[in-house]
């Protein structure tokens, strides 16, 4: 504390007459009675041992004394330290998903922290420059500096809830160099917060930094992970997997509804102690593609759930258009056969080849084979001729037997579930591959165990190209088993190399978003219908982070007549523990008291102190008129 | 001291004792004897020895049987006043009333009023002058003509230095032997062993020789009403103690609370006991307390 006037402290000296005002007393008036008996026993006059029962009315002493105890201090015009006008101060203000919370009036934590901010601005006495930041996702100045409470009353209240997590660190680095940059390296930061974040632990023990805490702690549970995947084992089909986790300090039971389109995937009924997480999978098939969602559903009986944000999870499953196969060369019934039966595929043989293969086909050729292979994915099976890619030679002299252990990239996922081990491979020929040219070597993924290569793989510039060195039907049974494993495994190879989809997002991180690049610009739409242009460069969209849960879809800014400009869909979710753990704030950040100026609501605290004197007047004068009736 | 027409109502007033006491000369009081009298009472039959003078000869002479008549005999009743002449009674103790007068002179105006009554009645009084004991003593006169030597004795009481002691001064009068009768008490009551040990301890010393008590407390005005209001030092008018006082309202009030009390409980005994209690103050008019206020509460008939 500052004191701006000090000469204000002589008025003190004022302590010696008012002690001598108390201390002296006027004589008595003498009067006779004619009996003073009746007046035994009403209380008079003491007798005084110590110095300090000579004062007369303790009480009204006191009060007095206090009274010019703080009249001095009002003359003296006493600053506390946040009332000191400092070069600048910032203000955080956390607008994260936690503070999407809401009390029992409905009223979220961020609407309180923005009335508090309110209440703050109007407290600020000797007002400094302030810049007001937001701490979720990448820190945003939503205000520079500037003195003026209307200003930055208006720039809290356009402050937007967003499901960001909770970026508190960042932000306080932000302020210390907004701060840096303005030489008030000293000035305190305020921060309005639930204290839902990763750094809170290590932020409270700043003594730099200024806590408004905002809401208390509360139960929650919450979708912690949501990830779909291309099935591995089906051409049409996905996997799911789903973390329901309980951050609260009560068993939960709840259940999982995970919808595709309209349609109940499955309905998973839940028991989550305190403190766990249960994960569950789940599997399905669709060639068209389509949103796939999940949410919580919570029983009346249920601890209520603090937070929406987290209770849904959504996943954009993208379309798989069928794989078309052209099949070309001597028939076989086998082969066919398998070609026949690939799920999410049209089989066609074809009598001409064509210059290219198309993108979402794939060229099968049998025995026979062109000089000049065409570009795109092809599988070449038993060949018989030469090309450019390697040379056809004399048959094996014995059927080769496959060494699983030495001579398969078992790694591979042409190669999944097949175990070939000493399995005879019959019709197989002496491959050799040409040493110059641009062809390039294949990558081997089964061999004899003389290293004869018996399924190839070369990557070309435009497709890939399988070959497999073996007869097609004349095989031990094992053999036939295998084989049409293999050849599922080699057209979902050339439908896509792996596994996995475009991810869902989470809320907060900078992403890149991958669109095609005819458009120049796109209109992305949040789920609660804000609109933002972004420029497309290169293939990708930088929107910075997605602020909202659920799904966001990109249109084209100039759609063609007639259509919506539809491009795609981005699913995003929280998924983030440190803002669904609502229950897990250290306790000693609600124990760190709101700063004594918040509550003088503006007032400088010479009109306090010159207010309380006057109540301690007001006191005396009552104590005086109840001397003489008492 | 008293106006002719204030001494003409007094001739028709009579001192009223609810016993009937003995007396010695005959008077206006009614006895139980019978004897000389005019009222006549009834028959007896004659005794040798009888005073033939009262002997009925119209009886004797129609029925020839000798029967005495006998008369109801008036006799005359010892009223002893004891007149308070302590300092509390001064003048510049206890305030003066409306009329100029201090309770001492307030007192004796009492006194002579009583006196005058008496011996109108052909009582037998005696005044009493007191203290801290009996200061002086008004022997019992007899007749109206009296009245002269009872204002003489009470133009030369003064109030004497010491403190109230009614308990000593009955002592000491009971000592004496009076004759029992009825006793006046005029004073303020102000004995610190009369608070402290209680009324009947020091009253019943009278009443135990057959006294009937005939009690007028006299108060002055800043006794009852006290006005000042303030940092006091009370100094008691008989013994000299101080006390340091800062007179507030609360404490006047348990001022009046205990002052009231103590008249209360004055008032008790008396009631308890079918004695006469009047309460006065300074500020009363002589006459309207001798006239009215005895007379409605018995004292005076």
């Amino acid at each position: 504390m500052e004191f701006l006037n000090p000469s204000g402290f002589w008025f003190v000296l004022l302590t010696v007459p008012v002690l001598l005002f108390y201390l002296l007393r006027p004589r008595r008036r003498e009067k006779t009675l004619p009996a003073v008996l009746f007046w035994d026993g009403i209380a008079g006059e003491q007798q005084t041992r110590m110095f300090w029962q000579r004062f007369r009315y303790p009480l009204s002493l006191l009060l007095s004394l206090l009274f010019l105890l703080f009249l001095t201090g009002a003359f003296s015009d006493p600053v506390l330290p946040l009332q000191k006008r400092n070069a600048a101060a910032v203000v955080i203000v956390d607008n994260s998903a936690s503070m999407n919370v809401k009390d029992g009036s409905g009223r979220s934590r961020l609407d309180e922290a923005k009335s508090k901010l309110r209440q703050f601005f109007d407290s600020q006495y000797r007002r400094s420059p302030t810049a007001v930041i937001t701490a979720s996702g990448e820190p945003l100045i939503a205000a520079g500096f500037t003195d003026s409470p209307a200003l930055l009353k208006e720039a809290v209240q356009k402050i937007p809830a967003t499901d960001n997590p909770s970026s508190l660190g960042a932000a306080v680095e932000t302020a210390e160099l907004l701060l840096a940059q303005n030489d008030s390296g000293d000035s305190p930061i305020f921060v309005f917060t639930d204290g839902c974040s990763e750094d809170i632990s290590r932020l409270i023990t700043s003594k730099r930094l200024v806590f408004f805490p905002v809401g208390k702690p509360a139960n929650n549970t919450a979708l912690t992970r949501f990830h779909p995947r291309r099935s591995l084992s089906s051409a049409a089909g996905y996997e799911v997997l789903a973390e329901v986790s309980n951050f609260g300090t009560l068993p939960v039971e709840c259940r999982l509804r995970i919808v595709f389109e309209e349609t109940l995937v499955e309905l998973v009924p839940l028991t989550l102690p305190p403190g766990t997480a249960e994960t569950v999978c789940v599997s399905g098939e669709t060639s068209a593609g389509g949103v796939l969602w999940a949410t919580l559903e919570f029983p009346d009986t249920s601890p209520p759930d603090a937070l929406e944000a987290d209770n849904t999870a959504y996943a954009v499953l993208p379309p798989r258009p069928p794989l078309k196969i052209l099949f070309y060369g001597e028939d076989n019934f086998l082969l066919q056969k398998v070609l026949e039966s690939q799920q999410n595929a049209l089989f066609s043989t074809i009598s001409t080849l064509p210059e290219t293969v198309p993108p979402d086909s794939v060229l099968v050729l049998h025995r026979i084979m062109p000089p000049v292979l065409p570009e795109g994915n092809i599988l070449i099976v038993s060949p018989q001729t030469d090309c450019r890619f390697f040379r056809t030679g004399l048959p094996l002299a014995t059927p080769p037997a496959v060494s699983f252990a030495d001579f398969m990239k078992k790694e591979s996922p042409l190669l999944r579930y097949v175990h070939l081990d000493d399995i005879p491979l019959p019709g197989a020929r002496k491959l050799s591959f040409p040493e110059t040219g641009d062809a390039g070597l294949p990558e081997i993924l089964l061999a004899t165990a003389e290293e004869d290569p018996l399924y190839l793989l070369w990557h070309r510039r435009n497709g890939k190209m399988l070959v497999f060195n073996t007869e097609i039907g004349t095989g031990t049974l094992e053999f036939r088993t295998a084989f049409p494993i293999m050849l599922s495994n080699a057209m979902n190879f050339f439908r896509n190399p792996g596994g996995d989809w475009e991810p869902v997002y989470k809320t907060g991180e900078a992403v890149v978003l991958p669109v095609d690049s005819v458009h120049r610009e796109i209109r992305l739409c949040s789920p609660d219908g804000t609109e933002q242009i972004l420029p497309v460069e290169n293939g990708t969209v930088l929107p910075g982070g997605f602020s909202r849960c659920g799904i966001w879809e990109a249109f084209a800014v100039r759609p063609a007549p007639g259509t919506s400009g539809f491009i795609r869909q981005f699913a995003c979710g929280l998924m983030n523990p440190a803002e669904s753990q609502l229950a897990a704030v250290p306790a000693e950040f609600y124990t760190r008291s709101e700063p004594l100026e918040y509550a003088l609501t503006g007032l400088p605290l010479h009109f306090w102190l010159t207010l309380a004197a006057l109540c301690l007047t007001a006191a005396d004068w009552h104590l005086f008129h109840r001397r003489w009736l008492d | 001291m008293f106006r002719s027409d204030f001494i003409k109502k007094l001739e028709y007033l009579s001192l009223v004792s609810r016993r009937v006491f003995r007396g010695e000369l005959l008077a206006e009081r009614k006895t139980h004897q019978s004897g000389w009298g005019i009222e006549f009472a009834d028959h007896r039959e004659y005794f040798p020895g009888d005073d033939l003078r009262h002997l009925d000869w119209n009886v004797f002479a129609r029925l020839g049987h000798r029967f005495i008549k006998r008369f109801e005999e008036k006799q005359d009743a010892a009223v002893s006043i004891f007149l308070d002449a302590s300092q509390s009674m001064q003048p510049d103790s206890g305030g003066k009333g409306t009329n100029g007068l201090s309770k001492f002179d307030y007192a004796k105006q009492i006194a002579a009023a009583l006196a005058y009554i008496a011996l109108a009645q052909l009582d037998r009084v005696s005044i009493i002058s007191f203290a801290g004991k009996i200061e002086e003593v008004l022997p019992p006169v007899r007749g109206k003509q009296q009245i002269v030597n009872v204002l003489r004795f009470l133009e030369h009481c003064r109030p004497v230095p010491g403190e109230t002691d009614f308990a000593g001064t009955f002592r000491s009068f009971v000592r004496r032997r009076p004759r029992s009768g009825l006793a006046v008490i005029v004073s303020d009551f102000f004995d610190r062993r009369l608070v402290q040990t209680g009324i009947p301890s020091v009253l019943d010393t009278l009443t135990f020789r057959r006294f009937e008590l005939n009690i007028i407390q006299i108060l002055g005005e800043t006794e009852a009403e006290p006005d000042f209001r303030g940092d006091y030092r009370f100094i008691d008018a008989e013994t000299g103690e101080d006390r340091n006082i800062t007179v507030t309202e609360n404490r006047l009030r348990r001022y009046k609370e205990k002052m009231s009390g103590f008249q209360d409980s004055l008032k008790n005994y008396c009631r308890k006991n079918g004695f006469i209690y009047t309460l006065s103050r300074t500020s009363v008019p002589f006459e309207d307390l001798v006239l009215k206020m005895m007379r409605q509460t018995g004292g005076l008939r």
